[in-house]
């Protein structure tokens, strides 16, 4: 393809663009949301969330069904791991709403916005081994009652179907970050 | 008895005027000449700039209603913006750095669906000839090139293909003049590759 076939083409694609707007004009949703704007919300309530999680977390040491000393390295454990969540949402929600369309160039939006999503999936690899501790800590405290490894199993099963899906979807997503 | 049942519709009744109060604001803001003002110079903006504005949604959208979000997201960055759109640069290029942008991210994770999609999926299409075909190819085959190229690359491409100039696109993109110029020639001989080895 020549620099003129690529031309004509671009413009073939104006003029069927013009077509298709034309026929298909959407109007301005002045009440929407945009999808950076979503994202930063949801790093902000999910910081939120983690926050008071982080407060409710010590509720552990009330628990009767912990021996003594478990319950306290139990809601320590909670503590940590969301604490860490929170702290990591919140500066994911920092650096998402420092991007502004209108005034950065392209490569700053483009860096930006590829460092930030990298940081994303590197926080979710470093908080699943945090999250598997945790749970392995829990249910160690319970001291192997049946019912309960039933239970956990039970969830094991269930987390690893949907976990595996999402760890898929994840390595796709940082292999094409890799790329850009 | 009575001294129980007066604070609640004094209550009421003060919550009623206050959402009529802001009722009234926002009805003289909608009415206000400035606004009218913006959502005329708004709409003459983005009736004059449509295809610019659909073209860079279509080179960085994977689908449909991915095109159809990124334009709604790049229409509501254009209308937040342009009050504080200064006039110190051209306003096309001001057009192009808010859509790419909005565009770069919107993307998230879809790198699992098609990398683009073909025109068919954005309308219902008149062809008239034969020759259409052959041109048709041409546009699918140049777009999947665009699509499979990195973000600020894609932004360059596009910019050189609109025939802007390579200060408009040194600025826009934030690289300089120079690298803008080895960046095309270099762009231009890998999708000629592309084509060659049929990579795409």
């Amino acid at each position: 393809m020549t620099d003129n076939e690529m031309r004509r083409a671009w413009n073939d694609t104006d003029s069927r663009l013009k077509e298709i707007e034309t026929h298909n004009r959407t109007p301005l949703d002045s009440g929407r949301r945009t999808a950076l704007a979503n994202l930063a919300q949801r790093y902000l309530k999910f910081s939120r969330l983690s926050l008071i999680m982080t407060l409710c977390s010590p509720c552990y040491m009330l628990s009767s069904v912990f021996t003594d000393d478990w319950r306290y390295i139990a809601a320590l454990c909670f503590s940590i791991y969301f604490a860490v969540a929170g702290v990591m949402d919140y500066w994911l929600y920092r650096g998402v709403s420092s991007i502004d369309v209108g005034s950065m160039t392209v490569s700053e939006v483009a860096r930006k916005s590829i460092f930030y999503r990298r940081r994303h999936l590197q926080f979710i690899a470093v908080l699943i081994p945090m999250a598997v501790i945790a749970i392995g800590i829990t249910a160690y405290a319970f001291g192997f009652d049946r019912g309960i490894i039933a239970c956990m199993a039970c969830g094991a099963i269930v987390g690893m179907a949907i976990g595996s899906r999402q760890l898929i979807a994840f390595m796709d997503d940082y292999r094409t970050l890799r790329r850009l | 008895m009575n001294v129980t049942a007066t604070p609640l519709p004094f209550a009421l009744q003060l919550i009623r005027r206050m959402i009529c109060n802001a009722a009234l604001m926002i009805s003289d803001y909608c009415r206000s000449p400035e606004r009218v003002c913006a959502e005329q110079r708004f709409n003459t903006i983005v009736n004059e700039h449509a295809r610019l504005i659909s073209k860079v949604c279509y080179c960085y959208a994977v689908s449909r209603q991915d095109f159809d979000d990124m334009r709604q997201d790049c229409l509501i960055n254009i209308w937040r913006g342009l009050e504080s759109f200064d006039g110190r640069s051209r306003l096309s290029s001001w057009l192009y750095r808010v859509c790419i942008n909005t565009c770069i991210t919107s993307w998230r994770g879809k790198s699992r669906r098609p990398q683009c999609f073909s025109f068919d999926e954005l309308g219902e299409m008149p062809t008239d000839s034969s020759d259409d075909d052959s041109r048709s190819d041409n546009v699918e085959l140049l777009h999947s090139l665009i699509s499979s190229l990195p973000y600020v690359d894609r932004a360059i491409i596009m910019m050189w293909l609109d025939e802007c100039p390579y200060d408009e696109i040194a600025e826009v993109t934030g690289l300089s003049k120079s690298n803008v110029a080895v960046k095309i020639h270099r762009l231009k001989n890998r999708m000629a590759e592309s084509i060659r080895n049929n990579n795409i």
